[in-house]
């Protein structure tokens, strides 16, 4: 996995305070930890506002306290956490439907929406790094099943063009994205 | 080893694809024995309809959208255009993972590394100050080291912005002329002695006196420049360019008259301009906003348009709509400091729509062309060689 954000040069851009490093580090991760979140408290706005609180308060922390993008990654998930348990005392509702929170079990249950949310990102960005114009052709073909003519003319291309590129988008996804395959049209929510 | 959770769902997630080797299989296998619930957890990646509702949920979630609420708080720096860290964070946020490579430069594919390779990089913050004595100043990397002087009235401000102080009233001399030429490549923002703003586009030149007298305020552009003049409804503030004459009191607007271009455009975003051909004394044109007057071949024609498309480039980003290929691509050979080689006439005449920003390599530029077209690029050094 090559990821800039495991990078010395993000961890240094961050403790400059690099707006840059602050943007992309938000960008990655506030899906996943607002997917975390709703999961445990089950309501998704409230999820987001406890993710971008989260993330404000990160910004007010002194970067240079972290040594690594692990203590980053740790800092979020366990701030994401700690907020979410808190929204759902003061709803008082966590001692009837998260009653395992409270036990001894609690980090071990965190543990798996943690896992559960990583998961959930890889498919997502799996799909979702398909180029663009494999993307659009091989929906125009295999879902929406349209006549190669019709394609070459709405793309403005050749048919022959059309022919490589259906094969290309083929052969990418497959090898790309094995079973996920199938949740290609995720992406395409105007069906 | 001891597997950590990260560890233990890239196996899950390795486990959908399939592609899990023995080693891994046994890891995650020995992971999921211990527990009950890890099973389950495990277990539940198999259930499409659950997958699926899951990235429902998922993608149902706005980073950018939330974004623009976070970064409010973050900071009370405004970012100016021209600075570099802005360039970075729109070019990371346009180009998405690609832009991460720019960065890290390693684990390129072949192409990639082609790419970075042979890259052309946008264009920058930089132009050449020309004194009244003829004196040159080269202004990129002049940040705050020239401050006032007693003798000038002139000074680079820290975001790299060229401005000028208006005259004490003192005895009346006739001021003296400066240009500000910026070359391919460059764009570069003035304040002028008067409190009028301007934004220069690259291959542009503007005269200007260093403070105004008496009478109209009269400037000479050749290029693109996008204007927001100060108010002041005493003085007219006039801008002069070889074909037409745009006359002005407190308004922002954009002008286009490169030599290079058959046609020339002015294009009005608020308050009231006229235009006037040079050789006309008839009277001019009046514009309302959102009106743009294009002049080709000796005509004048007055349109209502999209002004977002005609003032993007102050925005950091191209926006094209409808036009000519052979347009565009200098549009992009002014900035990118290259030169297109047409093979094919036909292309040239065909018309092109879309956005994209200006501190991308031309790469990325040159990718999203071919993709909405079939028009194929070839980088050679300074050269871009376009196939039909």
């Amino acid at each position: 996995m090559s990821d800039y954000l495991l990078s010395d040069d993000f961890i240094k851009r961050f403790g400059k305070r690099e707006k840059m490093a602050f943007q992309l580090l938000f960008e990655k991760y506030y899906r996943p930890l607002c997917f975390f979140s709703a999961r445990m408290i089950n309501d998704r706005s409230a999820a987001e506002d406890i993710v971008q609180d989260v993330f404000i308060n990160l910004w007010k922390h002194d970067f240079k306290t972290f040594p690594n993008f692990k203590t980053i990654k740790t800092f979020l998930y366990n701030s994401v956490q700690n907020r979410s348990l808190n929204y759902l005392r003061d709803l008082d509702i966590r001692d009837r439907n998260y009653r395992q929170l409270g036990t001894p079990e609690t980090e071990e249950h965190v543990m798996y929406q943690q896992i559960r949310s990583e998961v959930v990102t890889e498919i997502f960005t799996a799909i979702e790094e398909l180029p663009e114009k494999c993307r659009n052709i091989f929906k125009m073909a295999y879902i929406e099943n349209q006549e190669e003519k019709e394609i070459a003319v709405y793309f403005n291309i050749s048919v022959n063009t059309v022919k490589t590129q259906k094969l290309r988008a083929k052969n990418y996804l497959k090898t790309r994205l094995g079973d996920l395959f199938i949740f290609l049209w995720i992406l395409f929510p105007d069906f | 080893m001891e597997n950590d959770q990260e560890d233990i769902s890239l196996l899950i997630f390795k486990d959908i694809k399939h592609e899990l080797t023995e080693e891994e299989r046994a890891r995650l296998e020995r992971w999921k024995q211990e527990r009950k619930e890890r099973r389950e957890l495990a277990d539940e990646f198999g259930d499409k309809k659950l997958v699926y509702e899951y990235l429902q949920l998922y993608a149902s979630f706005q980073p950018e959208q939330a974004w623009e609420k976070v970064r409010r708080f973050c900071g009370r720096r405004r970012l100016s255009p021209p600075s570099w860290l802005l360039k970075v964070a729109v070019v990371v946020l346009f180009l998405g993972i690609g832009g991460i490579y720019l960065l890290q430069q390693e684990e390129h594919t072949p192409q990639e590394a082609w790419h970075a390779l042979n890259d052309i990089h946008p264009g920058s913050n930089q132009a050449v100050l020309i004194l009244e004595n003829g004196e040159k100043v080269e202004l990129e990397n002049i940040r705050r080291t020239t401050r006032m002087k007693a003798d000038r009235n002139w000074e680079v401000n820290r975001t790299g912005e060229l401005s000028y102080k208006s005259k004490d009233s003192g005895k009346p001399v006739a001021p003296g002329w400066h240009i500000l030429r910026v070359p391919v490549g460059g764009e570069y923002k003035l304040q002028l002695a008067d409190g009028t703003q301007v934004w220069m586009n690259s291959e542009s030149e503007l005269r200007y006196p260093v403070y105004f007298g008496e009478g109209e305020r009269r400037v000479k552009l050749t290029g693109q420049a996008f204007f927001k003049v100060s108010a002041d409804s005493s003085k007219a503030f006039v801008v002069e360019t070889a074909p037409i004459e745009i006359r002005v009191f407190g308004t922002s607007f954009d002008v286009m008259a490169y030599e290079e271009e058959k046609f020339f455009t002015a294009t009005l975003v608020e308050g009231k301009v006229e235009v006037q051909e040079k050789q006309d004394t008839k009277g001019g044109i009046l514009l309302r906003p959102g009106e743009q007057v294009r002049g080709e071949s000796g005509k004048l024609q007055v349109r209502k348009v999209d002004t977002e498309i005609y003032t993007a480039w102050i925005q950091g980003r191209f926006a094209f709509a409808g036009e000519p290929l052979e347009v565009v691509l200098r549009k992009l050979g002014r900035w990118y400091n290259v030169r297109f080689e047409i093979s094919d006439k036909h292309i040239r005449q065909r018309k092109f729509t879309g956005s994209v920003s200006r501190y991308s390599d031309v790469s990325k530029i040159l990718e999203m062309l071919e993709l909405t077209t079939d028009i194929h690029f070839c980088i050679q050094d300074n050269r871009i060689v376009v196939e039909g």
